[in-house]
């Protein structure tokens, strides 16, 4: 059964690829 | 003597690795080594690409970490379900949600911290299926990253630097399944247990005790988690326990090939740019300060343990305690002083038992950023990131626009290098602040005092290394631990690996300028002793005051350093 933490988990990986893709975007104007 | 045969062998298995494996991967990311390139087309179709199909930075970058995105969420999802999935004869239920996070994120890292015991959480399905597919799969990654940076000093005016998905296919293909697969052979040749069945409880009649003996397919995890300097093995207790590292033939294979990846990569390098003076100058900045540590950790282990000593027991072996006497005291700090250095990560000893000022130099030897050789792939794009700061210190001394292998380094090479070197003691010591500022992180180390401090700024330091490595005395699976853990574990692997990569881009595009009389040289010892100031300083100067708090004081409290 999917738990709140099951779905804190899911958020913080979908954090992780948006907070990366995001550094990618600003070093690219650097 | 043993030692002194321990060190002339390695040297010579290593010369042999840097020269030929470093060739071999060389010809392989080049697209001129091509004996399996059947095996490799279907994954080409399955991925919608082909190696013709070259990606700018910002794709590559971009594949890394969708293809890390899909892989860190399937590990969660397999951990959390691995109660109704095959191969798992103890029945273990679902991995906690927050253990399952930090150890997803841990193997998709290459860090291979692990706050459970392998053998008593984790299914063999799980260990097969999710985290020994995790240690080949970030090892490729780390690699495919170095070989893209490096293209950025061989490309002249490229606005490509290789295409991902065919960098990590090659890697798993050509290198880490094939070396991994013989590697295996042997370890479960020599007695590493590799089998599907379940633990054996064995009765003895003498006490009247029964113990149980944990079992499952170790040998070959202990093969590619060397290889590819992941570390994290399928017991608890690491290469420490017998059935994965039985014999200290195993033990020394497990430190070559620890090594081997990370120092070849330096001859691949050279290959690649043309110039294998330049690889050779990378690896003589690794090789001195790797000797150095060395010396120094094996030196502090062969002392006597001051509380052994103070009990009026004088050792002639050195500090034994928690150690395999048949590694031994000085071998144990080789192969300790190996996997930290690396981003490896495995003990085949207690950390925690160190003397001090032993433990001193593993813990070291991480703050340095692991670069010497470093993990695979990621010790040659932190050196190189090292380098560059190196050549824009020389070019500021001579006055002229520095240039490693005829590109220029400007503004923008060292504002991404500046942040690749950053990144990483940034938060790992706001990460041990906030743990010794708040009850949840002063929760976690078994001892109190300045061995406590070390405890968790150890912890943190492995992590945000992507080492893995533990002083085995902090209970890390506390909600607290495992979420600051894998948040530090991320930051200190993206967060390096992304600006390796901007830098990669950043100089294919650049055109190449010739040498001159002033051109700072970057292939002979002045910048040699340049890189290895700068990777010292860097490191130095930003964990000194922190360490001063842990080991050293510690030591001090002995009465005495050494």
């Amino acid at each position: 059964m999917a738990s709140m933490a099951d779905f804190l988990a899911v958020l913080g990986f979908v954090a992780f690829v948006a907070a990366f893709l995001g550094l990618i975007w600003c070093l690219e104007r650097v | 003597v043993g030692f002194f045969w321990t060190i002339v062998v390695l040297i010579i298995v290593l010369g042999i690795a840097w020269r030929y494996l470093g060739s071999y991967m060389a010809g392989v990311f080049d697209g001129r080594v091509t004996y399996l390139a059947w095996l490799e087309r279907p994954f080409y179709r399955l991925l919608g690409t082909s190696p013709d199909r070259e990606q700018t930075w910002k794709r590559y970058a971009g594949s890394m970490i969708i293809f890390s995105g899909v892989f860190v969420a399937f590990a969660y999802l397999l951990m959390r379900i691995q109660g109704s999935l095959p191969l798992n004869p103890q029945h273990f239920g679902a991995v906690p949600a927050p253990l399952a996070f930090n150890t997803a994120v841990s193997f998709l890292t290459n860090t291979n911290w692990q706050n459970y015991g392998g053998e008593t959480t984790m299914s063999y399905f799980s260990q097969i299926g999710v985290l020994t597919v995790q240690q080949f799969v970030s090892a490729a990654v780390g690699i495919a990253v170095a070989i893209a940076m490096t293209r950025g000093f061989s490309r002249r005016n490229s606005p490509t630097i290789g295409n991902f998905w065919v960098d990590i296919t090659r890697c798993m293909l050509y290198i880490l399944l094939p070396i991994a697969f013989l590697a295996g052979i042997f370890l479960v040749g020599e007695g590493a247990v590799q089998t599907l069945s379940g633990p054996v409880s064995i009765h003895n009649a003498l006490n009247g005790v029964t113990q149980t003996i944990a079992l499952g397919p170790a040998g070959f995890m202990g093969s590619i988690m060397q290889l590819g300097t992941n570390g994290g093995g399928f017991f608890n207790v690491d290469l420490a326990h017998p059935l994965e590292n039985p014999t200290a033939l195993t033990n020394f294979v497990y430190i070559v090939l620890t090594l081997s990846i990370p120092f070849a990569l330096t001859y691949t390098f050279g290959k690649m740019v043309g110039s294998i003076r330049h690889g050779v100058a990378l690896l003589i900045a690794m090789v001195l300060i790797f000797g150095t540590w060395v010396g120094f950790t094996s030196y502090a282990e062969h002392q006597n343990n001051p509380a052994v000593a103070a009990a009026g027991i004088h050792s002639t072996v050195g500090n034994t305690e928690g150690k395999n006497v048949a590694f031994g005291d000085t071998t144990s700090a080789l192969f300790n002083v190996s996997m930290t250095q690396t981003s490896d990560g495995a003990v085949d000893s207690a950390t925690d038992s160190y003397n001090p000022i032993g433990g001193f130099g593993p813990l070291s030897g991480m703050m340095l950023g692991e670069v010497t050789p470093g993990g695979t792939g990621s010790g040659l794009y932190t050196i190189l990131i090292y380098a560059i700061i190196a050549v824009f210190i020389g070019g500021l001394m001579i006055g002229r626009t520095p240039e490693y292998l005829g590109k220029k380094i400007q503004a923008t090479e060292v504002k991404l290098a500046g942040l690749g070197a950053l990144v990483m003691p940034i938060i790992v010591l706001i990460f041990t602040a906030v743990a010794v500022s708040i009850d949840a992180g002063r929760a976690g180390p078994l001892n109190a005092g300045p061995h406590g401090f070390s405890e968790i700024l150890y912890a943190f330091t492995s992590q945000g290394n992507n080492n893995g490595s533990a002083m085995a005395g902090l209970n890390g699976n506390t909600p607290f631990y495992n979420i600051v853990g894998a948040i530090d574990m991320l930051i200190g692997r993206f967060g390096i690996m992304i600006p390796a990569l901007a830098l990669g881009g950043v100089l294919a595009a650049k055109n190449v300028v010739p040498a001159s009389l002033g051109t700072f040289r970057t292939d002979n010892g002045m910048f040699v002793g340049l890189t290895v100031g700068v990777i010292i300083i860097i490191g130095g100067l930003t964990f000194f005051p922190a360490v001063s708090l842990g080991p050293i004081v510690e030591q001090l409290s002995h009465g005495k350093f050494f």
